[in-house]
């Protein structure tokens, strides 16, 4: 017979063992009663003994929920699942498990929803798997190191001015259409050098990306774009899309740092980008509504600090001594033995102003709880700056201890460089009426803005970074016009690898720049600039000729 | 304010009451009395429920129909929910009072429902292993429900017990869809 066809005896032979070994055994729960069901909450009379954030189940509509309201003589439950399948007179059972999600390693490369179900087809998740809690409270002060090793986004940008640190929670905001997406994706691809042998690029660094209330074809875009870049193996994207019940997009974030705790807590390093918290925020609201929680300002519940407050918290850099690690406060039963020092989860929440208005509730409430924004611009994102990050209202309160030395002595001055030149842009229109000096720092921040534009996808590694801005920073980007900025940029990198690879590998691995690498850079920075500058000399006296001509 | 937390507390004052007048035996009669009529006397209910009908005519309907029948303290109770607005909750307090009363005596209320009635040497005895469970007194109410097809549920409170035949063949029912065909046996087929 063909390989792979199934006879009904050995069916059958199954189905006698399965009956053989089954047991009559009489079933004991808690069970309650739907009193209202809707728009994805239930109210249930008894349950009395149910916990928070329990899970409660539906038997007959194969429905779960989680517990959120416990009131005197009802519970209120949130519905995950077929949220208009469950309606009043049900039966609702306590399950006496507290809402969590199962994770594990096998996840890397998978497309989940905030319960760990797989959404991307590829089969069901294999291997054991560590149950965690969606709700856990942070790790405590004595658990703690300070944010010291530097996670490295690849953004030029980012990494000169606002460095983040590994343990670090650094706010992405910015309208819609300004690339916060893009900052995260890139974050994420850069992430990939960590987990290649041999590139001294740090402890590999475990990414997840939280998606709530986005459109599925979104979600799809982010999942292919890492693909693309190989940077999916390394990643979790965790999806509760814009149809999915608003109390999954409530939980979203919740599970994406269970899993990043997973990996910070067996001493790896993750990251965690929650894109966006505006958006659970606003299924939050509409969930507290539905259970009759008093409003407050823009009709949020009075606990929508604490919401974003809690969930990044869990953002931390673990002591690398493991006696202390042990003893974390709040660790999950399945944890337990598994606990390794040194670990961290960085977190890049999003969230999306409307015009511009940082100082809306949502947006103020998450700037201040994190370490410092990243702040987008429409209209720098118009002028053709990409990422089109704001400076003067970037910033990174904790990330500049995480910075490598190498980047802080060229990086230095870049800050007060660009802001001065944003300053003075106001004049630029007076061309040539302005004095020399003038002149001089409109010219060289132009040459800053050229060289801190960066493509999608083409993340440049640090020492690269460190090459580019020095040539910047000391001028030798001058006397290029900015139109050929760029490809300057691509000859002098190309150069640089090709004759002085030893330098790059140095300032990587000691994260010093040392005077050979200086040597090297004005040396190399010198001789293309030279080529620029005669060619934009040679068409001035072109088009003078020309003129001459006509004349 | 929610209701139950109304009953409860009119509840709580009728008990009180009768406890410091010595009368709560004669109260606890009078409120399974005043249900049981309520239960089965409809125009009774619709005397206390009715909005078109004035209070005081409520009022003299409760003292000429109660007045000698039961103890002064059950009038005079029922006539304070008259005068509070609170007569439409006349049920749903009486109630209460005999969940607290209950509470009080240990007493717990079954609900078991069967396939076929049960013959009373096993009904006794469901009733003594109840009661060996529980460690209180049970009330049994007895439902049936052919769907059952054989064996029990039984329910006090949240708590469900559930030894029915249907929810055994429908836990056998998961765990055939469940059950894969292992390794071996597609290689054997093989």
């Amino acid at each position: 017979m063909s390989n792979g066809s199934i006879r009904p005896d050995e069916v059958t032979d199954i189905l006698r063992r399965e009956l053989g070994d089954f047991e009559t055994e009489a079933e004991e729960y808690e069970a309650g009663t739907v009193l209202e069901a809707g728009d994805g909450i239930a109210t249930l009379y008894g349950l009395s003994n149910a916990q928070a954030s329990e899970l409660v189940e539906f038997p007959e509509q194969d429905v779960e929920g989680m517990v959120l309201n416990l009131e005197e003589d009802n519970v209120g439950v949130i519905l995950f699942g077929d949220v208009d399948a469950v309606s009043e007179g049900d039966e609702a059972r306590r399950t006496g498990r507290i809402a969590s999600v199962g994770v594990n390693e096998n996840m890397l490369g998978r497309v989940i929803d905030p319960l760990g179900r797989p959404l991307d087809g590829k089969g069901p998740i294999e291997g054991e798997k560590t149950v965690l809690p969606l709700e856990r409270k942070a790790p405590g002060v004595i658990y703690r190191e300070p944010v010291e090793e530097p996670l490295q986004t690849g953004i030029k940008a980012i990494d000169s001015m606002i460095p983040v640190g590994r343990g670090q929670r650094e706010l992405v905001i910015g309208d819609r259409q300004t690339g916060k997406t893009a900052v995260l994706t890139d974050t994420i691809i850069n992430q990939k050098k960590t987990h290649q042998e041999g590139t001294d690029s740090g402890d590999p660094v475990y990414c997840v990306y939280v998606a709530v209330g986005q459109k599925d074809s979104t979600v799809a875009q982010v999942q292919r774009d890492l693909e693309r870049n190989g940077a999916m193996e390394h990643t979790v994207i965790v999806n509760a899309s814009a149809s999915m019940p608003t109390p999954l997009q409530y939980v979203a974030p919740f599970a994406g740092a269970c899993i990043g705790e997973y990996f910070r807590d067996t001493g790896r390093d993750s990251l965690v980008c929650f894109d966006d918290l505006s958006k659970q925020a606003v299924a939050y609201r509409e969930l507290s509504l539905l259970l009759r929680r008093p409003p407050g300002r823009e009709a949020y519940p009075g606990d929508i600090f604490y919401l974003h407050s809690r969930l990044l918290e869990r953002a931390a850099k673990i002591i690398s001594d493991e006696e202390v690690a042990a003893q974390m406060n709040g660790l999950p039963d399945a944890l337990q033995d598994k606990v390794q020092g040194g670990g961290s989860l960085t977190a890049l929440p999003v969230i999306e102003t409307q015009a511009g208005d940082v100082s809306a509730y949502i947006p103020t409430n998450v700037i201040s709880i994190t370490d410092g924004q990243i702040y987008l611009e429409t209209d720098l994102f118009n002028a053709g700056i990409r990422p089109a990050i704001d400076v003067g209202g970037s910033v990174s309160r904790v990330g500049g201890s995480a910075q490598v030395d190498a980047m802080k002595d060229v990086a230095g001055t870049l800050r007060i460089d660009l802001s001065q030149y944003r300053e003075l842009e106001a004049f630029a229109k007076f061309g040539s009426d302005l004095d020399p000096s003038t002149q001089q720092q409109l010219n060289r921040g132009e040459r800053l803005v050229e060289i801190l534009n960066q493509n999608e996808f083409s993340p440049v590694p640090v020492e690269e970074q460190v090459a580019i801005i020095y040539a910047a920073i000391n001028g030798h980007l001058d006397d290029v016009p900015v139109d050929d900025i760029e490809d300057f940029e691509e000859e002098y990198l190309e150069r640089l690898r090709l004759r002085h690879e030893d330098v790059l590998t140095e300032i990587r691995e000691t994260e010093e720049l040392t005077d050979a690498a200086e040597e090297a850079f004005e040396e190399v920075a010198a001789d293309i600039a030279d080529v620029y500058a005669e060619d934009e000399e040679e068409e001035e006296e072109d088009v003078l000729a020309d003129e001459g001509a006509t004349a | 304010m929610s209701q139950r937390t109304v009953t409860r507390r009119y509840a709580a004052a009728l008990y009180e009451e009768a406890n410091a007048n010595g009368v709560l035996e004669a109260i606890d009669e009078d409120i399974r009395m005043l249900l049981e009529s309520l239960d089965s006397n409809r125009p009774l209910v619709r005397v206390f429920e009715s909005p078109v009908i004035p209070q005081d005519k409520k009022d003299s309907i409760v003292r000429e129909l109660l007045g000698d029948r039961v103890e002064g303290l059950t009038v005079r109770f029922l006539r304070l929910l008259i005068r509070k607005d609170r007569e439409t909750m006349t049920e749903a307090i009486l109630d209460q009072y005999q969940t607290l009363r209950d509470e009080q005596r240990g007493i717990v209320d079954a609900e078991v429902t069967v396939a076929r009635p049960l013959a009373d040497e096993t009904r006794t005895a469901l009733v003594r292993s109840l009661e060996e469970k529980t460690g209180k007194e049970i009330r049994l109410h007895l439902h049936e429900d052919a769907d059952l097809i054989g064996g029990l549920v039984v329910r006090i409170g949240d708590r469900v017990f559930d030894a029915s035949v249907r929810s055994q063949l429908g836990a056998l029912h998961d765990r055939l869809r469940e059950a894969t065909l292992s390794e071996n046996a597609l290689d054997d087929g093989a």
